[in-house]
Parts: structure tokens; C-alpha cells; sequence
């Protein structure tokens, strides 16, 4: 029914804690077409991490908890209905995911090569030997100098970035359909980070991987992503392709992004700009809008009903009320598209 | 969406403008770190009972002596292994005496342990470890060799020699329990201390200047407290598990004077016919120890951080 | 690596040789006379023969030295109340019980404590994690002499013996009844306290992200926790392990006093109260020798399990 690779519909995930229910994804909608590079930018706690962990089943229930009416689709099948096995199955082969600190998220009592090795046998049927050679045409795939001899080695006796390479060697382990990278260069310097997103490109191209890229940074996806998708307070606010989104962005939220991004080439144009204010708390989430405390230009409505998504184009959309018709009719369109442009 | 399309006025689609003070409005109570492990706690109905049972048995190990009708080294040969009658709760044990009577004295004995060690145990502990921690370099690599050839001495040695050599009784078991109990604490506070004077906000404090006297007891003292409270409520049930093991083997407290360990090896001895002479003190020392491990998992839940959400 | 446990064994040799000189003379130096401390009354010329056969009549420091050199000959002295028994028979004697009786409480608890612990982990909240931490905290209250009573009043009498301990050419089911019971009365703070820190341990484990990575590559629930939570859960556990070795020997005093084991540890205690000084030295100096080589074998079992350890020991040197 669905030709995407990923199409998730309406997610809800809630956590409960001692404080009371956190809604930390609010009905979140999502297409990843096979081999294509998406990105799903937003500051902290925006629920795009929890996004991502929902999609391998990673979730933790309880505290967590997904609500019943939400849908994930892969290749057409919803697999919130998966069974312990078949998620085995998907886990790694189908879906691979890449974690945001490189220093925590390698075993420190295993050694490296056979943390890769690892993967290769679960969901292939092949002998120790080869599993190490691939595991060792893994490690030169990610760039990593004499892959024979850092097979034997621990985790700590890698750098940071060698370690992020490592994780993502083991990614790559079964040429998954579908890589999810949480905030991939996060942790690591900025040379460091460059490199590591030419790496995740390459390989995006070259096994026609799709993948989900999730980061706070917009600079750091305008290189690497067909498709952007911007998340505040649990909610998808716009998506777009990456042209549309950084040009023509269509929520007061999207343009604030941009102004925060530090650019070289407009330095004299303008000041860095900062959002005034913190996201909602979630364990009351506003009525309306999630962004409205913050926006520069928040009306009556947006802190009553939060707003349905108008079609910009085809592949660009936006949750905002300044796309209403009522707005247009009070504001003119002028005033609209400076609130928009933020300027 | 049509009904509130029809209902919605262009007054509503009028600028409102940053509403900063509401954005910045935190939905939940701020409160300190304090108020807020004092909060759990009170919350913590298992360690408030203990606590509560706790202040009981202080208390009646203060008063009952006076008030209840039987000294503790009263003799009625007639009656002796009696078990618990009206006239005498728990009975009488093996020489007549009033088990009751001989609970709270004691007690005296076996909380005074407890408490005093632990106290001992908190200040040489702190001192060492926060004095290594602080200093550092040579002095710290002195006072950690020191340590770790205290630690290699069994607990057990040391009160045998300083029984051996000052007598047995109360004194030489408590300054052999001092003697050995402090290092676990002077280890904790050290590593505390190193990890704090190595964090960016103590590091921010001495760029900005700040003498180190008001470094300790700004930063590093309040943010070691909870460890040294947590460790010391579990540091008073493992003293009176000591006095009460030594006690048992004939080692600690000498008759006349008696504890619970004292009391609970006397009671062994009879305890194929006349099991309340066991029962009664190795009651009193059971749930007064796991009141203090119940009221020390409680404070840690209160204070870890970790486990806050 | 071969330094640092040379290293290591070198602090054991002067913290032995420390607490032998501190013992030595705090014992020797004592007023009143080791030949006073029997019941008996002995004649002064007696008294003096007695004197002149275990040197008391030399000067400390003399007495000292004449000590170091019988022991570096494996020498160590000869009790005062049962002439004629050297500390060394009595510890060959006397050892193997307090041994075997500490090992099979170790391995017991080991093995009992680290299940409950791991099981209670992975069923938070549930009954089996209930009755956990419920043991722990039994497990840490009731002293262990109070257990020992109570499991002799009512578990014995039947198959188990009331009191008594393993002779020779006795049969593995015999071997079983009569340490069975002991081995349980030791072993139940050691049960506690592993289970307890197994499971926090292993709390610990399951928050970090490698396995959230390993979830994610597909590894089912067993594989998981043998290949990721395990080793990586055990490592802080060795910690505590040696001073609870320790302390499950200098435990099992009262024990061996209860059930009437012929051990060392009842033995340590009489000489203590008979003031039979030569085979108190001997005692202390083997118990505080066992202590401390439990504690280097930890320290030398961590660089063994955890990697990090293992690089921090070889680039201190």
C-alpha cells in the first residue's frame, strides 16, 4: 500500500514518570523513500531522538510507551506489531542506527572486531573467518588504518572519531536499508565532524542506503539531506525539501533556526540570532501551538488550537496560523512574509 | 475544523507579541536540592518508619531503665530461665535477670557503638580523605599508601591485639572499630573530592578568584554532605554487627556490663530449651540493623541525583 | 603487568611485616607474664624454666629478632598451652575446615547472590526483584550468628547433624549434610550482598548505550545480557568480593564455634582468650597473610577483566 521504505504515521510516545505523563512525541508523520537522505533538525528534548528509538523498537516499556493508534511502516508493514523475532530480524539487517556519543555507545570489554563480527553472524549464515574479513573491509570502508590490527584492540584505544567510524562500521555491518544517525558528530570536534558526514554521504551513495539524520544543527545537514523536516515540543512544525526550508521557510520557528545558524558567507548582514524563551514543558503540553510563548508573531488562536499543516508545494509543508486565510485578511500578506523571514 | 473556522474572528489572528514571561515560567515548582531530598525522604513511608522506630528505641534506651520495675542485674534464682510472663515481658534468662530490663541497658551499649564509631569514623574519615583529595600530588600518594596498608589489616586483628593489650571491655572495642572503619569513608571522600575540584563550576570559582576556604565550604563540602550522611547511616548498623559478633564470641563487652551480642551469646548457649533467651535480643539487634539499612536506602534514594527525573 | 603485581606483592611483604612488628611487640611489651596467664598457679622456679625455654628472659628486641629468623625459616613458634604443638601443626591442622567451610560459602554465595541479583535486575519491579531486595535486606540485618542458631534449632536434628564437621574417608552425601547447614549460615551476607550489588550493577549496565548499539544490531535478550551486560556488570562486583571473602572467614568464627567445626578461626579465638601468645602471632600473621592476597588477586583479577585497567596498569609503570 505504500511505496515509501518508512512511512510513519500519527506517533505518540509518551513516558511516565514520577512527575506525571511526559508526551515527548506528539503525532508525528514521516516518509523516507529507499536510498534517500532525510533530516530531522530541532533542539533538545524536540523528540526527534525518541522518533528515531521508536523506529527500532527501542523504547523502553514501561517508562515508555507508545500509543495504540500510531503507525510505522516499513517496506508497508506496520512494525509496531512485530514479534520479539521479527524484530530481531529488522534490527541491524533492515534498520541500523548510529548513537550520539561514540564514547558510550561501544562495549568497553569487547574488543572492536568482534563488536562488528557480532552483527555479521546474527543475520548472516557464514563462518568466523569470513565474518572477520568483512569485518575488516568494513573497518577500510570506514576509512580506518591497518583494519587488521585495530580488530584486536578495546574501544579505549580508539579516539573519538575512530570510535563514531567504529559504530558505524557496525551499521554498516549487513547493508541495511535504512540508517538512522542520532546526532552522529555531535560529540566530536568540528574537523572531525566534517569528515565523518563526507563518510556518512559516501555511503549513503554508494549502498543507495536510506538515511534518517537527526541533529540539532542545521549546518550540518544542508550538505548531506534531499528532505528536512523541522520538530519543536514533540510536533512536526514544517518539512520541506532542503532548498525550500532554508530559502523559503514557512514557520516563524524554521526561520529563527536559520538566523541561528553561524554563516560566513552573510557574517556582515547580521548578527547571530538567538530564540528568546525554552520549549514547553511536555508533561503539560500547551493547547495550540508549542511554539507560541516563543513566536514573534503569536496570535490569539495559536494558544487555543494548534494548527493544521498548509501545503506550501508539493513537498513542502508547514503547521503554522499565519497560513490561514483570516490571517492573510488581518495582516497582509507583506506583514506575513516578514514575520516569516524573520526579519 | 469548519465549525471553528466559522467561529474564529479576526481578533483572534491579531499580534500578541513574545509572551517571554510565560515562555520562561517553569511548569514545575523550582526547589532546592535540599528540600527536595528532604521531600523524598518524608515521602519514603518505609524510611520514616524506621526512623521513627529508631527515635523509639533511643528513647527507651534512655528511659526505660528508669521507669521499668526491674534492674538489669537483678537475680531471682528461684525463677531463672522463666519464659515471658505479665510480670516479666521477656522473660528471664539462664542467672534470673530481666531480659526486658537487660534489652535497653543493652542497647545503651550497642547504640552508643554504633553511633559514636560511626561519628569517629565520619570525622577521621572526611578529614583523611578530604585533606588527601584536596592536597593532592605528594601528600595524596603519601596518605593512599598509608591507607592502603591500614586496609590490608583484617578488622579482626586489630581488635584482638587491642584487646590483648588494653583488656576487653568497651573501650578497646570501640577504639579497635575506629581504628578500621574510617578508611571506606576517607576512600570515598577523596575520589569525591578529586572528581569535584577537577568539575568546570569549582574550576569557574577559582578563575573568578574565590579563596579556597570558601571553595570548601561552598562547593566541596555541601556536595560531598550526602555521601558522608548516606555512608554513615550504613556505618552505625555494621559497628553494632561488629560489637555484637565480637561481643559474641567473648571478646567484647565484659559482664557485669552487657549488649545485645553479649546477650544473644548467652541465649545460644540455652536456646535448645529456653529459645526466648535468643530470640528477644537477636530481635532487637535484627530490626534496629535493617531500620538502619531501610532509613540508609531511603536517604540515598533522596539524595542520588541520578535518580531524579 | 609482571611489575605491578611485583609491585603489589612487595606491599603485601611490608604490610605483613608491619602489622607482625606492631602485634610483636604490643603483646611481648604487655604487663604481666604469658606463664601467669594459665589457671594454674606454677612454682617460681618452674615458672622461670618456662621463662628460659621461650626466651622470655632475653631482652624485646633480641626476642624480636630470634621471631624473624624462625619464621623466615618457616618457623612459627610453639604454643604456650599445649607444649610440644607448634603453630605450624595447628594451622595445618586447623586450616583445612575454616578453608573448605569459607569456600563453599564463597562459591554459594557467588553463585546464588549473582542470579538473584541479575534476576531481580531484568524484572524491575516485579516479584522476583521484591524478593531480592527483601533477602538483601534480611540478609544484611540478621547477623550471622543469629542465623546459624536459628537454622541449628530448626533445619538440624533431622538429615542435617546438629553439630559436627567433615572427617576423612567420609562420603560425598555425608561431606554435604554436615557442611551443608555451616556453609548456608556463611553464605547468607555474602547472598545479600552480591544480589544487591548485582543489581545495580546491573540497572547500571542497561542504562549505558553500547547496549542500546547491541539491542539495535539485533542481539536477542540472552545474547545481550551473556555477551554485553555480564562482564562489563561483573567487573564492580570484584570489588567488593575480597573484603567479602575476608570477612566470610573472620565470619565463620562464630560459626565454627556454633556447629563445633574444628577450624582455625575457634582455634584463633581461644588463643586469644588463653593468652597463648606465639599462636596468636601465627594466626594473625596467616589470617592477615590470606586478607591481603585476596585483596592483590582482586586487584590482579581487574586488570585481567577490564581492559582499561589493564592499560592504566601498564602505562603507570
Amino acid at each position: 500500500m505504500s511505496e515509501h521504505l518508512l512511512d510513519i504515521e500519527n506517533l505518540k510516545v509518551s513516558f511516565h514518570t514520577y512527575a506525571g505523563e511526559v508526551q515527548a512525541v506528539r503525532g508525528v508523520s514521516l516518509k523516507v523513500n529507499a536510498g534517500e537522505c532525510i533530516a530531522v533538525v530541532g533542539e533538545s528534548g524536540s523528540g526527534k531522538t525518541v522518533t528515531s528509538k521508536a523506529v527500532l523498537g527501542l523504547i523502553a516499556e514501561p517508562p515508555g510507551e507508545i500509543k495504540k493508534d500510531s503507525r510505522i511502516l516499513f517496506e508497508g508493514k506496520n512494525i509496531l506489531d512485530f514479534t520479539e523475532k521479527e524484530w530481531r530480524n529488522f534490527r541491524g539487517k533492515d534498520a541500523a542506527m548510529i548513537f550520539q556519543d561514540p564514547m558510550t555507545s561501544l562495549n568497553p570489554t569487547m574488543k572492536v572486531g568482534k563488536q562488528i563480527m557480532e552483527s555479521i553472524l546474527l543475520h548472516n549464515k557464514i563462518s568466523k573467518q569470513e565474518a572477520k574479513e568483512r569485518a575488516i573491509e568494513l573497518l577500510r570502508q570506514v576509512n580506518i588504518p591497518n583494519p587488521e590490527d585495530r580488530l584486536n584492540q578495546y574501544p579505549y584505544e580508539f579516539s573519538g572519531g575512530m570510535r563514531q567510524r567504529v559504530v558505524i562500521a557496525i551499521a554498516l555491518a549487513c547493508n541495511p536499508k535504512l540508517m538512522i544517525a542520532d546526532e552522529p558528530t555531535t560529540a566530536l570536534d568540528v574537523t572531525i565532524q566534517a569528515q565523518i558526514m563526507k563518510l556518512l554521504k559516501e555511503i549513503q551513495k554508494k549502498n543507495n542506503t536510506a538515511v534518517i539524520m537527526i541533529t540539532h544543527d542545521l549546518g550540518v545537514v544542508a550538505g548531506m539531506a534531499e528532505y528536512i523536516t523541522v520538530m519543536y515540543a514533540g510536533c512536526v512544525v514544517e518539512s520541506g525539501k532542503v532548498e525550500e526550508i532554508f530559502h523559503n521557510p514557512q514557520h516563524p520557528y524554521t526561520s529563527a533556526l536559520l538566523k541561528a545558524v553561524p554563516n560566513m558567507e552573510n557574517e556582515n548582514k547580521s548578527e547571530l540570532q538567538i530564540i528568546p524563551g525554552t520549549p514547553p514543558d511536555l508533561i503539560m503540553p500547551p493547547k495550540g501551538c508549542g511554539f507560541a510563548s516563543r513566536c514573534r508573531y503569536c496570535m490569539g488562536i495559536c494558544k487555543e488550537q494548534s494548527p493544521d499543516f498548509t501545503h506550501v508545494s508539493e513537498s513542502h509543508k508547514a503547521a503554522c496560523w499565519l497560513h490561514h486565510p483570516m490571517a492573510k485578511k488581518v495582516l497582509g500578506t507583506e506583514d506575513i512574509r516578514r514575520v516569516l523571514e524573520n526579519e | 475544523m469548519t465549525d471553528l473556522n466559522n467561529s474564529m474572528t479576526e481578533e483572534m489572528f491579531q499580534g500578541l507579541g513574545v509572551d517571554e514571561q510565560s515562555s520562561e515560567t517553569l511548569v514545575r515548582p523550582s526547589i532546592s536540592y535540599w528540600q527536595d531530598a528532604v521531600r523524598r525522604l518524608k515521602k519514603n513511608k518505609i524510611a520514616m518508619l524506621s526512623l521513627f522506630f529508631l527515635i523509639f528505641m533511643i528513647l527507651m534506651c534512655i528511659f526505660a531503665p528508669y521507669i521499668y520495675p526491674h534492674p538489669y542485674n537483678e537475680q531471682n534464682i528461684a525463677i531463672t530461665n522463666q519464659g515471658p510472663t505479665a510480670e516479666h515481658i521477656f522473660g528471664l534468662d539462664d542467672l534470673g535477670r530481666d531480659i526486658f530490663a537487660r534489652i535497653w541497658v543493652g542497647g545503651r551499649v550497642s547504640l552508643t557503638i554504633g553511633i559514636v564509631g560511626a561519628l569517629v569514623s565520619l570525622v577521621a574519615g572526611t578529614l583523611y580523605g578530604g585533606i588527601s583529595g584536596f592536597c593532592g600530588g605528594i601528600v595524596d600518594d603519601v596518605m593512599m599508601r598509608i591507607l592502603e596498608i591500614i586496609v590490608g589489616i583484617p578488622y579482626m586483628v586489630v581488635v584482638i591485639i587491642v584487646s590483648v593489650f588494653l583488656g576487653k571491655g568497651m573501650t578497646s572495642l570501640m577504639i579497635a572499630l575506629c581504628m578500621t572503619s574510617w578508611t571506606g569513608l576517607a576512600r570515598l571522600v577523596r575520589g569525591e573530592i578529586i572528581e569535584l575540584k577537577e568539575s568546570e563550576y569549582v574550576m569557574a570559582a577559582r578563575v573568578l578568584g574565590t579563596p579556597s576556604f570558601r571553595i570548601i565550604t561552598k562547593h566541596l563540602i555541601p556536595n560531598t554532605l550526602s555521601i558522608i550522611i548516606i555512608n554513615t547511616t550504613f556505618s552505625i548498623p555494621s559497628f553494632i554487627f561488629s560489637e555484637a559478633f565480637l561481643s559474641f564470641l567473648g571478646m567484647g563487652i565484659q559482664p557485669p556490663l552487657t549488649s545485645w551480642g553479649a546477650m544473644a551469646a548467652l541465649g545460644q548457649q540455652q536456646m535448645t530449651y529456653y529459645p526466648h533467651e535468643l530470640i528477644f535480643p537477636a530481635l532487637a539487634i535484627s530490626v534496629t540493623m535493617l531500620a538502619f539499612n531501610l532509613l540508609g536506602d531511603g536517604l540515598r534514594d533522596a539524595f542520588d541525583p541520578k535518580l531524579r527525573q | 603487568m609482571v611489575k605491578y603485581i611485583l609491585k603489589k606483592i612487595i606491599y603485601m611483604i611490608v604490610t605483613l611485616w608491619i602489622i607482625l612488628t606492631v602485634t610483636f611487640f604490643l603483646m611481648y611489651s604487655m604487663p604481666g607474664d604469658p606463664t601467669q596467664a594459665s589457671a594454674k598457679v606454677l612454682p617460681e622456679a618452674v615458672q622461670k624454666n618456662l621463662e628460659a625455654k621461650w626466651g622470655l628472659d632475653k631482652p624485646l628486641g633480641e626476642q624480636y629478632v630470634i621471631y624473624l629468623k624462625n619464621l623466615i625459616h618457616g618457623n612459627m613458634g610453639e604454643s604456650y598451652m599445649t607444649p610440644g604443638l607448634t603453630a605450624n601443626q595447628a594451622i595445618e591442622e586447623r586450616f583445612p575446615a575454616s578453608l573448605q567451610l569459607g569456600l563453599q560459602a564463597v562459591a554459594v554465595s557467588l553463585i546464588l547472590g549473582l542470579i538473584l541479583g541479575i534476576l531481580a535486575a531484568f524484572n524491575r519491579g516485579k516479584w522476583i526483584d521484591f524478593v531480592t531486595i527483601f533477602i538483601a535486606i534480611l540478609g544484611v540485618s540478621i547477623p550471622s550468628f543469629v542465623f546459624a542458631a536459628l537454622l541449628q534449632k530448626y533445619a538440624a536434628g533431622g538429615i542435617f547433624p546438629i553439630i559436627g564437621w567433615v572427617t576423612e574417608g567420609m562420603g560425598l552425601a555425608d561431606i554435604f549434610k554436615y557442611t551443608a547447614l555451616p556453609t548456608m549460615a556463611a553464605a547468607i551476607s555474602g547472598i545479600a550482598t552480591y544480589s544487591r550489588f548485582m543489581r545495580s550493577s546491573v540497572l547500571d549496565v542497561l542504562g549505558a548505550d553500547y547496549i542500546l548499539l547491541a539491542k539495535s544490531k539485533g542481539c536477542s535478550r540472552f545474547q545481550i545480557i551473556w555477551r554485553h551486560v555480564m562482564r562489563n556488570a561483573i567487573t564492580p562486583i570484584i570489588s567488593i568480593v575480597a573484603p567479602q571473602i575476608a570477612a566470610i572467614v573472620t565470619g565463620s568464627f562464630v560459626i565454627e564455634r556454633i556447629f563445633s567445626i574444628p577450624g582455625l578461626g575457634r582455634y584463633y579465638v581461644d588463643s586469644v582468650n588463653g593468652r597463648d601468645y606465639p599462636m596468636i602471632l601465627a594466626t594473625t600473621l596467616f589470617f592477615s597473610m590470606i586478607f591481603i592476597i585476596c585483596m592483590v588477586g582482586m586487584d590482579i583479577l581487574y586488570a585481567v577483566v577490564d581492559p582499561r585497567v589493564r592499560k592504566s596498569i601498564i602505562d603507570g609503570n
